[in-house]
């Protein structure tokens, strides 16, 4: 979804931000290193980790976009544990480019990723 | 009053969804009765901060850690260890879990309805959370027996759950998804459909409407762009090592 959206934008982006490996602080996104920052002091559960990234964000940006930021990481903490706890599959393994993404991300690593890897 | 605040007031969108969620949580369920949603959010609030959860997910195997969660009035062991893993260590849930909570006598339809519970709760708590805002109480759960209703068209080939066939829709549940969509991520709870309405709700306030997920570049009714939308939650699904 990330590599699409931004090619439709006309822009391009580094992925491997997604993992924590990007030079580019932002990696290719508006206020990125920010957003990313506030991805990482959510998962933290430090709350003055946490205080100090929402603070930084809606110095750069707006307490509307910290609000959003919020729904987004609320939104993917269920997520990702609605399709870990029902051991689901990725929908489509045979694409090339999902496929090459996993591999440069290191997804394979990923427990979770027995789900997929066993119905293939 | 504080920017976060004032903004938080102009998202009524927002309060609704999660007003909508707590009623809905206090009635019946498909096999679990009120005072039994109730206790399982309860049990999903409880686990972030559960030292057992911490060392049996710092532990190689969790079968290494041989000690349950006590057991509530209402909820075995079993039972909080699962709603408690859902939330500390997602990515280690396996079928042979699945299939030691069917011999104690939770089905997997039930699990399907408990994970929608857990996942929910710990979404509205994720963004109370990262806010610094208080969690909202948990309600008052309202009397009445489960209802068992199953929907049509389950198959149990995909996951650990019974899920409707993805051109399995009949006119009870045609609002779940719309015709040629039904990912597996929708479809995983949709054994319980009240869950995948609760969680769309939520989504299409935290996130985007099911409706709008094809609109990759900008949303008009949000601030962040898709490119900032998806850079989050694909650090957020990273740091959970999810590999879906």
């Amino acid at each position: 979804m990330l590599r699409v959206s931004a090619k439709l934008a006309g822009d391009t982006v580094d992925l491997t931000a997604l993992t924590g490996a990007c030079e580019d602080k932002d990696a290719g996104v508006k206020h990125g290193a920010l957003l990313l920052a506030f991805a990482e002091a959510v998962m933290s559960r430090d709350s003055a980790t946490l205080t100090m990234a929402r603070d930084a964000l809606e110095q750069a940006s707006s307490a509307g976009i910290v609000i959003e930021a919020a729904g987004v990481a609320a939104n993917f903490q269920r997520m990702v544990r609605i399709a870990d706890a029902t051991g689901i599959p990725v929908d489509d393994m045979t694409s090339e480019l999902g496929t090459t993404i996993r591999e440069e991300l290191g997804l394979y690593a990923f427990e979770s990723a027995a789900n997929s890897v066993r119905k293939d | 009053m504080s920017n976060l605040n004032q903004a938080l007031t102009e998202r009524p969108d927002i309060q609704i969804a999660l007003s909508n969620y707590f009623l809905f949580l206090a009635k019946p369920g498909y096999w679990w009765h009120g005072a039994q949603k109730v206790a399982i959010a309860a049990a999903a609030r409880a686990a972030s901060t559960c030292a057992l959860c911490a060392e049996k997910k710092a532990a190689l195997s969790r079968g290494q850690i041989k000690t349950l969660h006590p057991e509530s009035d209402l909820l075995s062991p079993l039972i909080i260890d699962m709603v408690h893993q859902i939330i500390t260590d997602q990515g280690r849930i396996t079928d042979t879990q699945i299939q030691a909570l069917e011999q104690s006598g939770v089905s997997r339809l039930a699990y399907a309805e408990l994970v929608g519970i857990v996942v929910c709760l710990f979404s509205i708590d994720e963004f109370c959370r990262a806010l610094s805002q208080p969690l909202p109480e948990l309600p008052e759960p309202q009397p009445g027996l489960a209802s068992q209703r199953t929907p049509e068209n389950l198959e149990t080939k995909t996951g650990f759950v019974p899920m409707i066939a993805r051109d399995g829709l009949t006119e009870a549940v045609q609002d779940l998804w719309p015709a040629g969509f039904g990912a597996n991520v929708i479809r995983a709870l949709s054994a319980a459909p009240d869950l995948v309405r609760q969680w769309k709700q939520l989504a299409a306030v935290f996130y985007l409407p099911l409706e709008e997920m094809g609109n990759l570049a900008q949303s008009a009714s949000r601030q962040l762009n898709r490119m900032q939308m998806e850079l989050l939650a694909g650090r957020i699904s990273a740091l959970n090592r999810c590999f879906y």
